[in-house]
């Protein structure tokens, strides 16, 4: 649906945006990650056809965004950062420019939907200098989906939203996400984690990772580490047998209580397998056995000071 | 599409304080010029020159006023990234924007009228001057549109945008009378005038359409909006 292929975008001598490529279709959730000033808006700009890259090139369901401006841009729906008003219109009358824009001939059934699907219906003909912040970032989305476009491209849509906004805001991405591509940016790590299928991490307008979230983890994964709880007493003698086992680097007491005895592995690879059948070949009973889970803060940390 | 981009603007216009202002002040300032300054009943003349005559001074503040905002108040407030990602094409937006400026002005002009229909009684008007006279201040009006418009678009804000096309008009303006108060050559003297707003104004003050006078109107027009298109495209591509 998007293809986007080794694009440059530079600002004087200010690179932005660095030989970013991939490729994303339908029916999936894209999140841009990345620090204030990564190349996230950038990004977004050469794909909505704002800006233009000085290398490369962006295809809008095979539509080069360059060649045929018009009608790859008929196929997105964009939020910018900033939701573009014009405050001395109401709602309604926003909402027809828009519609009118798009060519559409049914106006007032596309409004409709959108002011329902955006819970605007409140605030229909109040004029837009009016709306709280929240109610500008719906309508800004509400512009966005009003031609139901296959793309939707969001720049941080819950910039400055209260949590209940947050809530709402995402749960409409969500069920955009089921049929229609949607790429998103936030420098929320959480707000990407709870919402994307697929994540693209930037740092200095490069692609630092990209994948599932669970991909992502794992590429980071330097080592792997694990919790158990094993029944009964845990001898340091049977700590130095575990450290035996090929790919330990070392297994620690964390600690004893009523129940069993708490132990920390870490290995160079995925083990689990092993240490369960370890564990009950030596006549120990397991009562828990988890991997330690690699956070996507945690990823985005490492990823984004080691390139600093 | 160019409608829907015009439709936007009157309503921009019209939904603001903006085009009463401009319509309320240019009927106020060009009605007390002629009758209290120019004293157009002690002159005792059945013309409408002195009438049209005052238009492109007051034109020189008036067009500027009224596509300062044009672009450059899009950019401010970020609006310009919704019109620049809608599926238009460039010329559309600036074809759009243009013809809303100079409905504007139409309409300006409209207000304009009362004033020759109630002067006609006092003598015996020709017909004819005050049409060309008419046409003459639309097609000055549009050319100072367009130019207006290009300024925008390259401004960052409408305060300069104001004062960058308030200049230009001066400029295009009074070029005409540099070589009666400079010596130069003939064919610099010939150019300057030609590039003068008021010598094919003068024309059509007279009653006289002449289509050299049209064609430099229309020609004057098209590369400003082709410039002001240009200057989006290259937006694109900083």
């Amino acid at each position: 649906m998007i293809k986007v292929d080794k694009v440059v975008k530079k600002y004087a001598s200010l690179t932005a945006v660095n030989n970013v490529s991939f490729t994303i279709g339908k029916g999936n959730i894209l999140g841009l990650l990345g620090q204030n000033g990564a190349g996230k808006t950038s990004l977004l700009r050469l794909l909505t056809g704002y800006h233009y890259p000085q290398q490369g090139a962006v295809y809008i369901d095979g539509i080069s965004l360059r060649d045929d401006p018009v009608r790859a841009k008929s196929l997105i729906g964009y939020l910018p950062e900033l939701p573009p008003l014009y405050p001395e219109f109401s709602v309604y009358d926003y909402l027809s420019f828009i519609a009118r824009s798009h060519g559409l001939s049914d106006r007032k059934k596309a409004i409709t939907r959108v002011l329902d699907i955006c819970s605007l219906d409140t605030v229909t003909f109040r004029t837009i200098d009016s709306l709280s912040k929240g109610y500008r970032q719906r309508l800004g989305l509400a512009q966005a989906i009003i031609h139901d476009p296959d793309i939707v491209i969001l720049d941080e849509p819950i910039n400055g939203l209260d949590p209940q906004q947050i809530i709402e805001i995402r749960s409409i991405i969500s069920e955009l996400g089921r049929t229609k591509t949607v790429i998103l940016s936030s420098h929320i790590m959480q707000e990407i984690e709870a919402i994307c299928k697929q994540i693209i991490i930037l740092h200095e307008g490069s692609v630092v990772a990209e994948g599932t979230v669970e991909e992502v983890s794992k590429k980071m994964r330097q080592s792997y580490t694990y919790y158990t709880v094993i029944k009964g007493r845990f001898t340091k003698a049977a700590l130095k047998e575990l450290e035996h086992i090929p790919s330990v680097l070392s297994a620690e007491e964390q600690g004893k209580g009523k129940g069993g005895t708490l132990v920390q592995i870490i290995s160079q690879k995925d083990i689990a397998e092993k240490i369960f059948d370890w564990t009950i070949s030596q006549g120990y009973k397991i009562l828990q056995l988890s991997p330690k889970h690699v956070s996507l803060e945690e990823v985005f940390t490492t990823l984004t000071q080691e390139k600093l | 599409m160019i409608s829907v981009i015009m439709r936007k603007e009157m309503r921009i216009y019209f939904y603001s304080p903006i085009a009463y202002i401009l319509i309320t002040f240019f009927l106020v300032i060009l009605s007390y010029l002629f009758f209290f300054f120019q004293q157009f009943f002690a002159g005792n003349s059945a013309s409408l020159r002195g009438y049209f005559g005052i238009i492109p001074f007051l034109y020189m503040f008036f067009l500027p006023a009224i596509t300062m905002r044009s672009w450059a108040e899009e950019y401010r407030q970020g609006s310009y990234e919704l019109l620049a990602t809608l599926p238009y094409k460039e010329f559309d937006l600036v074809i759009g924007k243009f013809l809303a400026s100079f409905l504007l002005l139409c309409i300006m002009l409209a207000f304009t009228l009362p004033v020759p229909l109630s002067v006609l009684p006092f003598g015996e008007f020709e017909i004819g001057e005050i049409i060309g006279q008419y046409l003459g201040a639309l097609f000055l009006g549009a050319a100072g549109i367009s130019i207006g418009s290009f300024i925008s678009a390259t401004s960052k804000n409408q305060i300069s945008a104001f004062f960058v096309t308030v200049l230009i008009l001066l400029i295009f303006t009074l070029i005409g009378v540099v070589p009666n108060v400079m010596p130069m050559s003939h064919t610099l003297a010939s150019v300057l005038r030609y590039f003068s707003f008021r010598a094919h104004y003068d024309s059509l003050l007279k009653g006289l359409i002449d289509t050299r006078d049209i064609m430099f109107y229309v020609l004057l027009i098209s590369v400003s909006l082709w410039a002001t298109t240009k200057a989006l495209l290259l937006r694109k591509e900083r």
